[in-house]
C-alpha cells in the first residue's frame, strides 16, 4: 500500500509528458500486415492534413501498395521517375506471384532512393514521412519501406547578413540543416569531423546536429553539450536563440555563454580550436561554445587580412569597447565632479556649451543615449525605404535642432555619438549588446559618486566576469586565469606560423596547430641554394 | 579554490604596493631625509627577509593554512591560543585598510559626500567578490587588476621625469648617517608586515613549490617601485616637504603637465588605488572569514561573512580623523605589538617547535 502511495506520488513529481508527444501517443503500435488497417489508422492520424498525400498503387494481382509522402517536402520529379513508375512497371511482370516478388523488393530495399530503411514501428513510420521522406506500404508486408527523396524549399546560398568582411569568403550558412552540414563538410575532409544528430522539440521535431572534430575537443565539453541538448523539453525550435536560452551557464547574466554566427568558416575556425557548434535546421545561425569574452574583439577576417593591421585593428577594437561602456559615464563623471581633469581650454568650451541646458549631465546623457537607442531600433524594424526618414529625422531634428534650441549641448551629443559608433564597431553582435546595456547602470553611479562611482561600477563588472563561466571554461581564459601561458591570439594576433598551439583551455589532446619553423624569414635561404 | 603562482605573485604586488608608494615616504623622510631611497631599499630587503621566514614555515606543512598548522605543530588548544591575536590583527588590519582607503578616496575626490557612504560600497564590492569567487575569484582580480596597476604606476613615474632636480638627492648618507637611514628604514618596512596574511594563503597553491620565488618578486617588485617613488618624490619636493604631507607621491603626479594636455592624471592614481584597496581588502577579509572559520570550526566559512565584515565596518567607522589610521595606528599598534609578535616572534616560535619535532606528517587535508 505504502509502496503504491510512494510510486504516485513520484509519478507526480516526475516531469509529465506533453500529450501532444507523437511518441507517446503510437507508442508501441505496429504497422499491420493488413493494408487496409494501415491506410485506415494512417488517414486517421494524418486527417485534415491536406499536404500529406496517400498514393494506392497496384502491384500486379490484387496486391495493393500505398506511397505516403508529404507534398512540398519531397521531390515530386524524382518520386515519379524513381519510385512510381518502376514501381508500375514492374508490377505488370510480377503478374501471377506477386507476393514473393514485394517480399523480395522491401528485403533488398530495391527502391532507387539515396536512402532506405525498413521500419514496423508506427509512430518511426509517421516521424519518416513528416521529416520529408516517403513510405512504401504493401500488402501483406508487416513493415514499411522509408526512402529518403527529401527536397524541401531552401533559399540559395548568399553572403551573410551580420558578418561581413572585405576579404574571405562570402558564402554564409542557411536555413537548411542539410545544406549547412555539406557547407562545413566541403571545408574539412576528415572523417574526424563528426555531426551528431539530435531531434528537440515536441511539436516540430526539429532536428540538431552537434558537430565537432574528435581528437581535438575535449570530450567533457561535448558531454556536456548533450547533456544540456537532452534536457530541453519544448514544444517547437524557431531559431537557435531557444536553444541557447535552454543551455546557457547563467542564464541571470547580460553576457552570453553562447557565440552566434552565420559564416561557416567561423564554425570551422572554432571547431578547429576545439570548440562545439550546434547546427539548427530552420536558422541559419549556428551556436558555438564556448565562448570567451575575448571573442568580442575577433572577426572572422582578422585571419584572412594581414597580422599587423590586424593587431592594430584588434587594439583599436578594445580602446573601442572600453569607450562604448565607460565614455558617458566618464564624461559625466568629470563634468559634474571632477572639472579640474578637463584641460583649460577645453573646460571653457564644455562650459560654454552646457551654459543654457537646464538638465544636470547625467540626465542630458541619459535622454541623449535612450533617444540614441531609439533611433537604432527604429532603424533595425523599420521596413527599408522608411529608413532613412529615421536617419533623417535623428541626424537633424535630434542633434543640430536639439543642440540650437539649447535643450542638450554640443559635446554630450558628440559624446553620445561616438559612443553608439563604437559599440557598433563590435564584430559580436551579443556580445556589444551587454556592454550597451552595462553602460546605463554605470551612467547613473557615475552621476551619482562620480569617478569612485565608475570604479565601483568597473570592480563590480570585473567581479561577475571572473566568477563567469563557459561550459567549464572561464569566461576571461586565457588572460586570467592564464592556462595557456600566452597571448598570442587575444588583443593582437601572431601570424599563422607563430601560433603554433591551439588555445590550451579548449583543447583536449593534439595542441600542436602548426609545426613550428615556418617563419618564411629563414626559410628564404635555402629556397636561394 | 585553488591560485596559481602567477597570480600569487600579483595578489602579493598588487597589495603591497600601493599603501607603501603612498604613505611610506612621509614616515621615513624625517629620520632618513633625501636618503630615503636607501630606508626603502633597505625596507625591501627586511621585507624579503619576513616572506622567506613565513614561506619556510608554510612550506614545512604546504597542505595547510596557518591556522591549521600552528594546532600541529603546538598542539590543539595551545595552537588556538596563539590565534587569537591574529585574530584581533585581522579584524584591525581589515577595518584599518577599509578606513584608509575610504578616506583616501574621500580626500582626493569628495568634498560633501559622507565617508560612509565610500566605506559602504567598497565593502559591499568587498563582500560581493568574497562570497561569489572565494580566493579564486580575489585571485582572478588580482590577476587582471595586478598589470594595470603597474602600468598606471610606471607611467606616473615616467611622466613625472621631466620635472626632477636630481641635485635633491644630494649629499649621499652625509646628513643623515647609518642611525637616521635605519630609523627611518622601520616604519617603512612595517608597511611590508602584512605579508604575514598570505600565510592562510599558500595552502591554496596549485604548485606549492612556487609559493617561495613568487611571493619574493612580488615583494621585491614592489619595494623597488617605492624605491623609485620615494627617490621621485625627493627629487620632486626635497627632503623636508613630503614629511608634512598626507601622500607625497599623489601629490607629485598632480604636478606632471605634458604637452599642456596630459594633466591632472593623479585621478588614475585614485582609481588603481581603488583597484589595489579592493584586492587588499577582499584577501583580508577572505583570509579574516575563513581563518576564523577554521579557527572556531565552522564548515561553512562564508556564513561568516556577515557577522565579520559589519565588525569590520564598525571598527573602521571608530577613528576620528583621516590621519590616525595611518600614523597613530601604524605607531601605537602596528609597530609596537603586531609586527614583533605576530609577524616575527610567533612565527619564529612556530619554526622553532616544527624543527625541534621534525618534520611533521601532513595529516590534514587541503582545504577546499
Amino acid at each position: 500500500m505504502s509502496n503504491r502511495f510512494k510510486r504516485m506520488l513520484s509519478k507526480d513529481r516526475a516531469p509529465r509528458a506533453d500529450h501532444l508527444r507523437l511518441d507517446d501517443e503510437l507508442s508501441g503500435q505496429k504497422v499491420s500486415a493488413s493494408l487496409n488497417h494501415n491506410e485506415e489508422r494512417l488517414r486517421d492520424i494524418f486527417r485534415n492534413c491536406s499536404d500529406v498525400r496517400l498514393r494506392p498503387l497496384h502491384l500486379g494481382e490484387g496486391t495493393r501498395a500505398l506511397v505516403i509522402f508529404v507534398d512540398g517536402l519531397v521531390d515530386a520529379k524524382g518520386l515519379e521517375e524513381v519510385l512510381l513508375l518502376p514501381l508500375m512497371a514492374r508490377g505488370q511482370h510480377y503478374g501471377e506471384h506477386p507476393q514473393s516478388s514485394i517480399k523480395e523488393l522491401f528485403d533488398l530495399q530495391a527502391v532507387a532512393a539515396r536512402q532506405t530503411e525498413l521500419t514496423g514501428d508506427l509512430s518511426e513510420l509517421v516521424r519518416g514521412i513528416l521529416g520529408g521522406q516517403v513510405a512504401l506500404l504493401a500488402e501483406g508486408e508487416e513493415q514499411a519501406l522509408l526512402g529518403n527523396m527529401s527536397d524541401p524549399e531552401k533559399r540559395p546560398i548568399g553572403e551573410p547578413g551580420t558578418e561581413s568582411v572585405v576579404r574571405g569568403p562570402r558564402e554564409g550558412l542557411t536555413e537548411s540543416l542539410m545544406t549547412n552540414i555539406s557547407l562545413i563538410r566541403r571545408r574539412i575532409r576528415s572523417p574526424k569531423l563528426k555531426f551528431e544528430r539530435t531531434t528537440i522539440g515536441e511539436l516540430s521535431q526539429t532536428r540538431t546536429s552537434i558537430a565537432y572534430i574528435e581528437g581535438i575537443v575535449k570530450p567533457e565539453i561535448v558531454d556536456e553539450v548533450r547533456r544540456r541538448l537532452d534536457r530541453i523539453r519544448t514544444d517547437a525550435i524557431l531559431d537557435s536563440g531557444y536553444i541557447e536560452e535552454f543551455i546557457e551557464d547563467t542564464p541571470h547574466s547580460p553576457f552570453p555563454s553562447v557565440q552566434n554566427t552565420e559564416r561557416p568558416d567561423v564554425v570551422i575556425a572554432g571547431l578547429l580550436e576545439g570548440r562545439v557548434a550546434i547546427i539548427v535546421d530552420g536558422t541559419p545561425f549556428v551556436l558555438i561554445v564556448p565562448l570567451t569574452i575575448w571573442s568580442a574583439l575577433h572577426a572572422a577576417e582578422d585571419y584572412y587580412e594581414h597580422f599587423i593591421y590586424t593587431s592594430a585593428i584588434r587594439m583599436l577594437r578594445f580602446f573601442l569597447l572600453s569607450v562604448s561602456f565607460l565614455l558617458p559615464s566618464f564624461y559625466v563623471a568629470i563634468t559634474t565632479f571632477h572639472p579640474q581633469l578637463i584641460p583649460e581650454a577645453l573646460l571653457l568650451t564644455i562650459a560654454a556649451a552646457r551654459e543654457n541646458v537646464p538638465f544636470p549631465a547625467v540626465v542630458e546623457a541619459f535622454l541623449m543615449e535612450v533617444v540614441f537607442e531609439a533611433l537604432r531600433e527604429a532603424g533595425i524594424r523599420l521596413p527599408k525605404p522608411v529608413g532613412s526618414a529615421v536617419s533623417m529625422v535623428g541626424g537633424l531634428v535630434i542633434g543640430e535642432s536639439a543642440v540650437h534650441a539649447g535643450v542638450v549641448s554640443a559635446p554630450t551629443v558628440i559624446v553620445v555619438a561616438f559612443t553608439g559608433i563604437a559599440s557598433f564597431s563590435l564584430p559580436r553582435y551579443n556580445l556589444g549588446l551587454a556592454f550597451r546595456l552595462l553602460r546605463f547602470p554605470l551612467l547613473l553611479l557615475a552621476g551619482s559618486l562620480g569617478i569612485y562611482g565608475m570604479g565601483f561600477g568597473v570592480i563590480a563588472l570585473i567581479v561577475h566576469l571572473v566568477n563567469l563561466q563557459s561550459f567549464g571554461v572561464p569566461y576571461l581564459a586565457p588572460v586570467t586565469p592564464r592556462l595557456s601561458g600566452n597571448l598570442k591570439d587575444i588583443f593582437i594576433r601572431m601570424p599563422r606560423w607563430a601560433m603554433n598551439e591551439r588555445p590550451a583551455f579548449l583543447v583536449g589532446e593534439n595542441d600542436t596547430r602548426t609545426p613550428k619553423g615556418q617563419n618564411p624569414a629563414n626559410n628564404k635561404g635555402a629556397d636561394n641554394e | 579554490m585553488r591560485i596559481s603562482g602567477r597570480q600569487l605573485f600579483w595578489l602579493v604586488f598588487s597589495i603591497e604596493i600601493m599603501l607603501a608608494m603612498l604613505y611610506s615616504v612621509s614616515a621615513t623622510v624625517t629620520a632618513a631625509g633625501q636618503d630615503t631611497w636607501i630606508s626603502m631599499l633597505l625596507a625591501g630587503l627586511i621585507g624579503l627577509g619576513i616572506v622567506l621566514l613565513i614561506v619556510k614555515l608554510s612550506m614545512r606543512y604546504p597542505q595547510q593554512t596557518f591556522v591549521q598548522y600552528s594546532q600541529t605543530i603546538m598542539g590543539k588548544w595551545a595552537g588556538r591560543l596563539l590565534i587569537v591575536p591574529y585574530f584581533i590583527m585581522w579584524i584591525f588590519l581589515n577595518s584599518m585598510v577599509l578606513r584608509n582607503s575610504a578616506d583616501f578616496v574621500y580626500l582626493a575626490l569628495f568634498t560633501k559626500t559622507p565617508l560612509y557612504v565610500i566605506m559602504v560600497t567598497l565593502m559591499i564590492l568587498v563582500v560581493y567578490v568574497v562570497f561569489t569567487g572565494g580566493l579564486t575569484g580575489i585571485a582572478r582580480c588580482g590577476e587582471l587588476m595586478g598589470p594595470i596597476i603597474l602600468v598606471v604606476i610606471l607611467g606616473t613615474c615616467l611622466l613625472s621625469i621631466n620635472h626632477l632636480n636630481w641635485h635633491l638627492l644630494t649629499p649621499v648618507f652625509w646628513d643623515s648617517g647609518g642611525t637616521g637611514i635605519l630609523k627611518g628604514t622601520l616604519p617603512a618596512a612595517a608597511f611590508y608586515g602584512d605579508v604575514i596574511m598570505f600565510s592562510m594563503v599558500f595552502a591554496f597553491m596549485s604548485n606549492p613549490k612556487q609559493a617561495l620565488s613568487r611571493t619574493m618578486w612580488g615583494i621585491a617588485l614592489s619595494s623597488v617601485l617605492v624605491l623609485f617613488g620615494a627617490a621621485l618624490v625627493i627629487m620632486t619636493f626635497g627632503p623636508e616637504l613630503p614629511a608634512r604631507m598626507w601622500a607625497p607621491f599623489f601629490g607629485m603626479t598632480r604636478f606632471i603637465s605634458v604637452l599642456g594636455f596630459i594633466q591632472n592624471v593623479d585621478i588614475f592614481v585614485v582609481v588603481i588605488w581603488l583597484f589595489s584597496a579592493f584586492i587588499k581588502l577582499s584577501l583580508f577579509l577572505f583570509v579574516t572569514v575563513y581563518g576564523t572559520a577554521q579557527w572556531l570550526n565552522l564548515k561553512n566559512w562564508r556564513s561568516l561573512i556577515w557577522v565579520l565584515a559589519p565588525l569590520i565596518l564598525i571598527f573602521a567607522l571608530l577613528p576620528q580623523n583621516a590621519t590616525a589610521p595611518i600614523k597613530d595606528y601604524v605607531q601605537q599598534f602596528w609597530l609596537p605589538y603586531v609586527i614583533p609578535i605576530n609577524v616575527i616572534g610567533i612565527p619564529l616560535l612556530l619554526w622553532g617547535v616544527s624543527m625541534m619535532r621534525g618534520k611533521s606528517s601532513q595529516r590534514k587535508e587541503r582545504p577546499e
